[in-house]
């Protein structure tokens, strides 16, 4: 019986690079070692915060091989395979599974799919058990309407289909999903699955699980910069007490991650990357040719998020402007 | 006001979800539960803290009303002192979303060595709650509708829907009748409905120990004796109803003197005493007779003439529990 994806907390991960443009691996380990108490888990190469599609396939691989080395089984690991075709998907999945064969420990490791984004719905159930013939891994779906839009195809749907999701949902493989669409669809999905006890739905919308947590969890990108809270709240959200001094703290909490999730805006990458360079934690704030350009008036607010929730002088920050991101924007 | 609108259907859209969810979450847990509740010499103690505590006490609200034996115990109380209130013969409902309130967890080494079993209604099947309980029933959702996890939402409705469940199956199975439902309910309209006519269950006119105001006390006496009786009716010429004796009435006269025997018992009754039409309720009666401390009340017609009485055992009787 496959690994059960844990309920709780799931950081996607950003990818540290230098200012080349490579991966940073040492800002890497030190971040995976920072965010690792908090986390129920990584998702590594995640379309937006990860730049996961934005990576060569072979760094790609080699940033998976680092993040299992790294995590030693400590807690699952949620990796993006997603190319840009479903063969190369599947090539890549392949690839994978036999890089990381022979890892140390018996780390919990799922795939994580952006369907859409190389399929469309039909025939999706088919795909899926041709991906079971290359690996065994327990797959999560990754449902994200904005991101599938950005492929500017006018009569792709955006959506998993419920009904697809239904049939999907019959593949034991297929452990959950990433849901980061319209809340009224989330409803539908949970419906369409619900004969699936084990069938794990993620926010993957910040302010939907702000607002309505789901009981499995959620895969959020400020946690990269503000895990403790995440974790405070994620905790509040999956055991819900009537403890009122924990339901002020939450509530202040609660409060400082919408206000980061609209100091990220669309643009996660970018704007944490700035964040985390601006506090010591990664040598550079740069993001990967072709990643969601940045806006100035995104850095502008989350320059007055740290400045409000951060003592940056005391943090070490790097002597780095908003003009200097503008000029190294993609 | 759209705003407005768009939340509370959103809540109503999630918390309904949930109690669908339980549909499929629901399995022989809960048959099982039912059937160690049906198997329990003792009665059901529900205990759970904060809104699970709330959802308790309304649980064991629905419990009596439908002829479970309940009681609430509050885990903190129980701490201190009122786990004595659990017997080895009892069942102990614990309510817990995450499992692990640490106020019930604490408890539960001690209902253990009373020796009361447990039954966990909790969202989460691996928590210690549901590990030290003969039978978890499954009462995850999917989704809180409160944000921040403030205040638990969805997972208190379906709690208090699974707490409806198990009163309605345990009433099922144990075959409980309107007249048992009245039995529980004496007041309220629906007392009301399911209560029998006076007309029903009083006993007939001819039946009654009935006498003219003049007669003697002597022989009312006589009368009461021989018939094992302990009131009788007055009654006018024409039948109708001046009044009522009870032998307490009578030791009010006095009983050492001779001439008391001699006195017309119409001296000693209650003139103008509570009566009752056919048509009025079991309930009306009862209420009556507790109203003016009487153990019989006479059943008139229109014209007030006896038509027969009614008796506290009577009454008692027609609503004993099958």
């Amino acid at each position: 019986m496959p690994p059960l994806p844990p309920r709780g907390l799931i950081v996607a991960l950003i990818t540290p690079l230098d200012s080349r443009g490579e991966v940073a691996w040492e800002a890497l380990e030190r971040l995976i070692e920072h965010l690792l108490p908090f986390s129920d888990g990584l998702l590594i190469g995640e379309p937006l915060a990860g730049e996961g599609f934005l990576l060569p396939g072979k760094v790609r691989i080699d940033l998976f091989r680092a993040c299992v080395e790294e995590v030693r089984g400590r807690k699952p690991l949620f990796l993006c395979p997603t190319a840009q075709t479903s063969e190369e998907t599947l090539n890549q999945v392949a690839a994978a599974e036999g890089s990381l064969s022979g890892r140390p420990g018996d780390p919990p490791v799922f795939w994580v799919d952006l369907p859409l984004w190389h399929h469309s719905n039909r025939k999706l159930p088919q795909f899926y058990e041709e991906w079971g013939r290359r690996s065994l891994l327990p797959i999560l779906l990754h449902n994200h309407p904005l991101l599938i839009s950005s492929l500017n195809r006018s009569l792709k749907r955006k959506n998993i289909r419920t009904a697809v999701l239904k049939k999907l949902a019959e593949n034991g493989q297929i452990a959950g999903l990433i849901q980061a669409g319209e809340f009224q669809r989330t409803l539908h999905y949970q419906r369409a699955v619900r004969r699936r006890r084990d069938f794990r739905i993620y926010d993957g919308d910040e302010m939907n699980f702000l607002n309505q947590p789901s009981a499995s969890g959620i895969v959020s990108w400020g946690a990269n910069l503000l895990p403790a809270e995440w974790q405070e709240i994620v905790k509040g959200a999956l055991t819900p007490s009537e403890d009122p001094a924990r339901g002020l703290k939450l509530f202040k909490e609660g409060r400082k991650l919408k206000e980061l999730c609209a100091a990220m805006g669309l643009n996660p990458a970018a704007s944490l990357k700035y964040a985390l360079n601006r506090l010591g934690k990664i040598p550079a704030a740069a993001t990967r040719e072709g990643s969601f350009p940045p806006a100035s008036a995104e850095f502008a607010g989350m320059e007055a998020f740290l400045r409000q929730n951060f003592s940056l002088q005391a943090c070490g920050a790097n002597d780095i402007h908003i003009s200097d991101f503008e000029s190294r924007k993609p | 006001m759209k705003e407005i609108l768009r939340h509370a259907k959103e809540v109503i859209r999630i918390e309904a979800e949930a109690v669908e969810g339980l549909l499929d979450r629901i399995d022989e847990n809960f048959a099982r539960a039912v059937a160690t509740i049906l198997s329990c010499r003792g009665r059901v103690v529900v205990t759970g803290i904060g809104k699970s505590g709330l959802v308790g006490r309304k649980i064991v609200a629905t419990l009596l009303s439908t002829g479970t034996p309940a009681a609430f115990l509050h885990p903190v109380e129980g701490l201190h002192g009122d786990l004595g209130m659990v017997s080895s013969q009892d069942i102990v409902l614990a309510i817990s979303n995450s499992g692990e309130t640490a106020e019930l967890i604490t408890l539960l080494p001690s209902i253990r060595k009373i020796g009361a079993k447990i039954i966990s209604l909790t969202g989460n099947l691996n928590s210690t709650l549901a590990r030290s309980s003969e039978v978890a029933i499954d009462a995850g959702v999917e989704r809180e509708a409160c944000p921040l996890g403030l205040a638990p939402t969805s997972s208190t409705t379906a709690a208090l829907v699974l707490g409806d469940a198990l009163a309605v199956a345990l009433m099922r199975q144990k075959k409980f009748a309107e007249k048992d439902f009245a039995l529980f309910h004496p007041g309220g309209n629906l007392g009301e409905k399911t209560t029998p006519r006076v007309g029903d269950i009083m006993q007939p006119a001819p039946a009654a120990l009935c006498f003219s105001p003049e007669k003697t006390v002597g022989e009312f006496l006589a009368r009461l004796n021989s018939q094992q009786k302990d009131f009788g009716f007055i009654l006018h010429p024409d039948g109708r109803l001046a009044g009522m004796v009870r032998d307490r009435d009578l030791r009010k006269g006095d009983l050492g003197s001779p001439r008391f025997l001699a006195r017309p018992i119409g001296e000693l009754m209650a003139s103008n005493p509570p009566a009752l039409a056919e048509e009025a309720s079991g309930n009306e009666a009862l209420r009556l007779m507790v109203e003016n401390d009487l153990t019989a009340l006479p059943v008139v017609d229109k014209e007030c003439r006896l038509r027969g009485f009614i008796t506290l055992r009577s009454l008692s009787s027609s609503k004993e529990p099958r």
